[in-house]
């Protein structure tokens, strides 16, 4: 299959405050630490892991809104570090996002109509207004709002409606490849069903990619083709997502999934779980930056970091106790 | 019997008109026993639960009607004097944001011992400093000693939370309520947290009021559920039997709406439209617009609560005499 996003060895480092660490060299925050992963047509690609894991790092880099400190982005075959201002603005009408917090992602001052109009108003600006008025009702209607919210403020809106205004937004313009960064993890559950069934039919229509982040195991399962766990900036496991849940190999993903609360009363609970909190990235850890809670970490886990390794074809795991 | 909450109604005077936030909830906490309220945002479970230790934001909410008795008294009737040395005391409430309850100028060691210098006990500077460590330990706070001096800030989300923990159960309470509080917690540390909730009350026999929108984290741990829409509980009972055979159609239609592990691609269940606004409630059963079993007469009365059995309740007009 054709790969749409490929992404190869990416890192992005956010330099902290001008003073030197205790060592002398200036702090580093290692947000995402050298991660590799291509996203197939028609497919959908998540990553998952707690707060701080620099999922969100990941979109933002895709999405042209951080520079990578090193490590090359393709998207259709072209190197995302050498476009053209005409290819940015191209770029921008392929790729496009849904944010977790639709009310803080849709400016309180503009009116539906010209939220879910602009990406069209600016890129296409020798339209007539009545041409875009029709597209945009025509996307609303898509998205399974009434036409006559165009004239309504956001704040008119409730969370459900605010969410598929901004997928409305995403996918005026027909875009290749949407980021979804925590697309239901606002909305309550009879709102959330609503909104991963439409993303599920849209994909479905349009032929879609997404690239997912969630933290919600249960959600992502449900949409995903494809799967990372990312720890403290770097993939810890990843696979398909059939395979990866049915079969998780690395402790933290086993701790992960573990650890997700269950509709299931009595349900024995795996045991022992995971200790402590998510390190920081200002400060890892040697060796396998997850060996500090990791129930089965031995010496040599504070030595060498565990390189991302195929158990088979279609699963990959980073951890010196897996026998690959 | 620990607490019996009955006819509870607490109404918020808006301009828009009377918002009948709580309406005639009726439910009893048993000693050591922990009750799980689920709903969706707006349903009134957290002004059910502001209003047992009557902090409801006055004076838009009042309690107009109902009885609270706890340990056999009616807590409506009391003046405020003695509500302040019932709260905390004998019932601690923990909320959903730990950063909210603690605060940002003061320390850490302060803030606990301030739970005890106002809950009675006069001791001494150094039997206070003690207590705190003490309680702080219960929590699971490493080494305490050397954090007493850290502000909350210095404090990762996990263990502010369990520092609001430790101020509530330092009274050590009858019963505690808490307000979803793992909301702002990542997976694993949630984990942990409802364990420690779980362990708390193992030891100390303490009853559990647990508010919160997450099916998993019920059924994990609670022993009995009500389940709130619109102002008022619709169904209640033991939890295996609400989660093995759902009696009313919005429990029943939650848990078939949850995304879970292992159903990959799998259309969810839609409850259509979305939570009534609860100035503009439809006639008859609050649910019947969203409802997939509506019949003719829950658009004009609005069901009584139905004893299925034992300690099951709810209220929907299919399950007369009895039978679901």
């Amino acid at each position: 299959m054709e790969s749409v996003l490929k992404i190869t060895n990416l890192f992005k480092y956010f330099p902290r405050s001008s003073k030197a660490g205790v060592r002398g060299q200036p702090r580093v925050l290692k947000a995402v630490d050298g991660i590799t992963f291509s996203i197939e047509r028609g497919t959908s690609f998540a990553l998952a892991g707690e707060s701080g894991s620099g999922k969100t790092t990941v979109a933002r880099l895709i999405l042209l809104l951080e520079k990578p400190t090193n490590g090359s982005l393709l998207f259709e075959g072209k190197d995302l570090g050498s476009l053209t201002r005409q290819d940015r603005i191209w770029y921008r009408s392929q790729v496009r996002a849904v944010f977790q917090d639709a009310a803080g992602s849709l400016n309180p001052r503009m009116r539906i109509r010209d939220i879910v109009a602009e990406p069209v108003e600016i890129q296409h600006a020798e339209l007539p207004r009545q041409g875009v008025n029709a597209k945009t009702e025509e996307m609303l209607r898509f998205v399974g709002l009434s036409p006559e919210v165009m004239k309504n403020y956001p704040h008119e809106l409730s969370g459900g409606q605010k969410q598929r205004v901004a997928i409305a937004r995403a996918m005026i313009m027909n875009p290749s490849v949407v980021i979804l960064d925590e697309p239901v993890s606002a909305l309550d559950v009879s709102i959330r069903a609503q909104i991963l069934n439409l993303l599920a039919d849209i994909q479905e229509q349009l032929g879609l990619t997404y690239f997912i982040i969630a933290h919600d195991l249960a959600t992502l399962c449900h949409v995903s083709t494809r799967i990372g766990i990312m720890y403290l900036g770097k993939i810890v496991e990843m696979g398909d997502t059939d395979e990866l849940f049915r079969e998780p190999l690395h402790p933290y993903t086993r701790a992960l999934l573990s650890a997700m609360p269950q509709p299931e009363p009595g349900r024995v609970k795996q045991r022992p779980s995971l200790s402590g909190e998510i390190g920081s990235a200002l400060d890892l850890p040697g060796g396998c930056r997850f060996h500090p809670r990791c129930i089965q970490a031995e010496p040599g886990c504070r030595e060498m970091e565990p390189v991302l390794k195929e158990t088979n074809p279609v699963h990959l795991v980073a951890c010196h106790k897996v026998k690959t | 019997m620990l607490l019996s909450v009955e006819g509870l109604k607490t109404y918020c005077y808006t301009k828009g008109g009377v918002v009948k936030a709580v309406d005639g909830v009726t439910f009893s906490v048993n000693r050591g026993e922990a009750l799980g309220i689920v709903g969706e945002s707006g349903c009134g479970k957290s002004m059910t639960c502001s209003s047992i230790v009557r902090l409801v934001p006055q004076p838009a909410a009042r309690i107009v009607g109902g009885r609270i008795l706890f340990e056999g008294e009616d807590l409506i009737a009391k003046d405020e004097s003695a509500m302040r040395q019932i709260r905390g005391n004998k019932i601690s409430m923990i909320l959903q944001d730990p950063l909210m309850s603690l605060n940002p100028v003061y320390t850490i060691g302060n803030q606990v011992a301030e739970t005890f210098k106002v809950h009675g006990r006069r001791s001494s500077r150094t039997s206070i400093t003690r207590e705190v460590v003490d309680v702080l330990r219960r929590v699971n706070i490493p080494s305490p000693e050397q954090r007493l001096k850290d502000y909350p800030f210095q404090f990762s989300g996990g263990m502010r939370q369990r520092t609001v923990a430790a101020m509530a159960i330092a009274g050590e309470p009858k019963l505690l309520i808490a307000d979803e509080p793992t909301t702002s917690l990542d997976v694993t540390v949630q984990d942990q947290f409802l364990r420690l909730l779980k362990q708390m009350q193992d030891q100390s026999g303490m009853a559990l009021i647990l508010v919160t929108h997450d099916l998993g984290i019920v059924a994990e741990t609670c022993d009995r559920v009500a389940v709130m829409y619109a102002g008022k509980i619709v169904e209640s009972g033991d939890l295996q039997g609400v989660f093995a055979s759902p009696a009313h159609p919005y429990t029943e239609a939650l848990f078939s709406a949850l995304p879970r592990l292992g159903q990959r691609g799998k259309r969810l269940f839609q409850i259509k439209g979305e939570p009534p606004h609860l100035l503009h409630l439809p006639d008859g059963c609050a649910f019947w617009p969203r409802c997939h079993k509506v019949l003719d007469r829950c658009r004009e009365d609005y069901p009584p609560m139905i004893s299925i059995h034992e300690g099951r309740r709810a209220a929907c007009w299919r399950l007369k005499g009895g039978e679901a």
